[in-house]
C-alpha cells in the first residue's frame, strides 16, 4: 500500500485522473492507521468501523471520477455518473437505516465492489487506443484489472469466510493470513505495475 | 454435511467461472484493443496518403489557377498599359514640346506600372509563393488580382495579430479560398467581395463574404455541405485539415463562406 501511495505521488501529474490515486490509497492508509490507533487505544473491536462509512463512498467517487476522465465513451460516462451520485446519496441512508455506525458498511462495501467492477470491465473493454502504446503500458489497463479481481475475489472470500467462521471457527484460525489479505495485495500490487508503466522508455544510442 | 459440503462446491464452482469470465474479458479487451490500434494505424496511413494527394492536388490547382491569373494579367492589364505606352510613342511629335513632354511623362508612368506589375506576376510564377509569402498575404494577392482584372471590387479585413501556421495547412486552405473566390467570379455575378481573416484565441477564422446572387437549395441548415462536387472537395480539404468548413447562402442576399481552424499544431 505504502509503494503504490509512493508511486502515485510520483506520476500521478504524467496522465489525465492519476490524481485521484494518490487521494485514494492516502485516504486508505490514513482509515487503517486511525483504524488500528483506535483498536490499540480504545480496545473496542466495534468502534472501528465508522470511519469506513466515509472512507467507502469517498474512495468509489474517486474512483468513478478518475473512470469518467479516462473513458471516451459517452454512455459509459452517464453510467457512471449516474452510479457516483446515487450512491453518493444512498450511502449515508444506508449507514443510518440498515446499519448503525458501528458496524462494517458491508451493504455499501458490496454494492461499491460490484459497480466499480461493472465500471472497470466497460473500460477495459472500451479502453480508448493510443496510437504508439502497448496496452500494456497503459496504467487504466493495470488499473482495471486490478478492480475487477479485488472486489468479486473479496466478495467471494468474504462469503466463503464468514460460512466457515459460522461452521467451522477452527479451520478459519488455521488459514494464512495471506489468503485473506492475498486480494489486497494483488490490488496494490497491479496498481503499483499501472503506475510503473509510466516510467518512460529508456532510449539507447550507439556510440 | 453433505450441504455444507455442496456449498463450497458451488462457492469454487463460482469463484471459478468469475475467475475464467474475468480471464475472457481481460483476453478480449487486449485482442480488441490491438485490433483498434492496427486499424487506426492503418487509418493513419490512409489519412497520410490522402493528404499528400489532396496536398499535391491543391498545388497543381493553384498552379493551374496562377497561369490563368498571369495570362489574364498579362492581357487585360500589362499587355494593355503597354499597348498605351506604344501609342504615345507612336503619337509622339516634335513640334509640339509640351504634348510631347506630357507624353513622354506619360509613358514613363505607363512603363513605370507595366515593371511594378511584372514584378508582382513574377512572384506568383514561383511555385511555392503560398509557402514563401504566407497565407495572408497570398490572400492578399489574390484578392489584388481580382480587383485588377474583374469588374468585382474586393476588400480585405485583418483582425488580430497575424500568425503563421503549418505550410501544408496553409496551402490546402488557401485552395479553398481560392476555390470560393473563383466560384464568385463564375456563377455569383457579385460586386463586392469582403475576405475578413480573424487571428482570434488559438483560432483562425477566414470569412468570404459576396453580395451575388447566392445559393439555393444546396445547403442544409447546419451548413455542412453534401452536395457539388466543387463545394464538396472544399468541405472534404476543410476535413482534412481539422478546420470547419460552412456555408450561409440566401437566393438573392449572397453567399457567405466561414472557414474556422486551430493555430496550435
Amino acid at each position: 500500500m505504502i509503494i503504490a501511495f509512493a508511486s502515485s505521488l510520483v506520476f500521478y501529474k504524467k496522465e489525465k485522473g492519476l490524481k485521484m490515486f494518490p487521494l485514494i490509497i492516502g485516504a486508505g492508509i490514513v482509515t487503517e492507521l486511525i483504524r488500528d490507533v483506535l483498536r490499540f487505544v480504545l480496545d473496542n473491536e466495534t468502534k472501528q468501523y465508522a470511519l469506513f462509512h466515509f472512507y467507502i463512498p469517498f474512495e468509489f467517487f474517486c474512483i468513478c471520477f478518475y473512470f469518467y476522465l479516462i473513458c471516451e465513451s459517452k454512455r459509459i460516462q452517464l453510467f457512471i455518473s449516474v452510479s457516483a451520485v446515487l450512491f453518493f446519496l444512498s450511502s449515508p441512508l444506508m449507514s443510518v437505516f440498515l446499519k448503525t455506525l458501528n458496524e462494517f458498511p458491508s451493504v455499501q462495501y458490496n454494492i461499491s465492489g460490484l459497480l466499480i467492477t461493472i465500471i472497470s470491465i466497460m473500460v477495459l473493454i472500451n479502453l480508448p487506443v493510443k496510437f504508439d502504446v502497448s496496452i500494456y503500458r497503459r496504467p487504466t489497463f493495470w488499473f482495471c484489472i486490478a478492480f475487477s479481481i479485488f472486489y468479486p475475489g473479496q466478495f467471494l472470500l468474504n462469503g466463503y469466510f464468514s460460512y466457515i467462521e459460522k461452521n467451522k471457527p477452527l479451520v478459519l484460525e488455521s488459514l494464512p493470513r495471506i489468503l485473506y489479505f492475498g486480494f489486497n495485495y494483488l490490488l496494490y500490487i497491479l496498481i503499483t505495475i499501472g503506475f510503473l508503466c509510466l516510467i518512460p522508455k529508456r532510449k539507447y544510442f550507439i556510440q | 454435511m453433505l450441504n455444507s459440503e455442496t456449498e463450497i462446491f458451488y462457492t469454487i464452482v463460482a469463484g471459478g467461472l468469475l475467475a475464467l469470465f474475468l480471464a475472457a474479458i481481460i483476453i478480449i479487451s487486449v485482442v480488441k484493443y490491438q485490433r483498434r490500434q492496427k486499424k487506426n494505424e492503418v487509418e493513419k496511413k490512409q489519412m497520410q496518403v490522402q493528404f499528400s494527394q489532396e496536398l499535391l492536388q491543391s498545388q497543381l490547382e493553384i498552379q493551374e489557377q496562377t497561369l490563368k491569373n498571369i495570362s489574364q494579367e498579362i492581357h487585360d492589364n500589362i499587355g494593355q498599359v503597354l499597348s498605351l505606352a506604344k501609342l504615345n510613342l507612336n503619337t509622339m511629335s516634335v513640334d509640339n514640346v509640351e504634348l510631347l513632354q506630357q507624353k513622354i511623362t506619360n509613358s514613363k508612368k505607363l512603363v513605370s506600372k507595366a515593371i511594378v506589375d511584372l514584378r508582382d506576376l513574377s512572384r506568383s510564377l514561383n511555385t511555392d509563393y503560398v509557402a514563401d509569402m504566407g497565407l495572408q498575404r497570398a490572400i492578399e494577392y489574390e484578392l489584388e488580382l481580382i480587383s485588377k482584372s474583374a469588374t468585382i471590387k474586393t476588400n480585405l479585413v485583418v483582425e488580430g495579430q497575424v500568425s503563421r501556421m503549418d505550410k501544408q495547412k496553409e496551402l490546402i486552405l488557401f485552395r479553398i479560398v481560392q476555390e470560393a473566390l473563383n466560384n464568385i467570379i463564375k456563377h455569383a455575378k457579385a460586386q463586392h467581395i469582403l475576405v475578413t481573416t480573424s487571428y482570434n484565441t488559438g483560432e483562425l477564422v477566414i470569412v468570404i463574404k459576396d453580395d451575388g446572387k447566392g445559393i439555393a437549395n444546396e445547403i442544409p441548415d447546419n451548413g455542412n455541405i453534401t452536395s457539388g462536387i466543387g463545394l464538396r472537395n472544399m468541405h472534404n480539404r476543410a476535413k482534412l485539415i481539422g478546420a470547419d468548413f460552412k456555408i450561409d447562402s440566401n437566393p438573392g442576399n449572397g453567399t457567405a463562406v466561414k472557414l474556422s481552424i486551430s493555430l496550435k499544431e
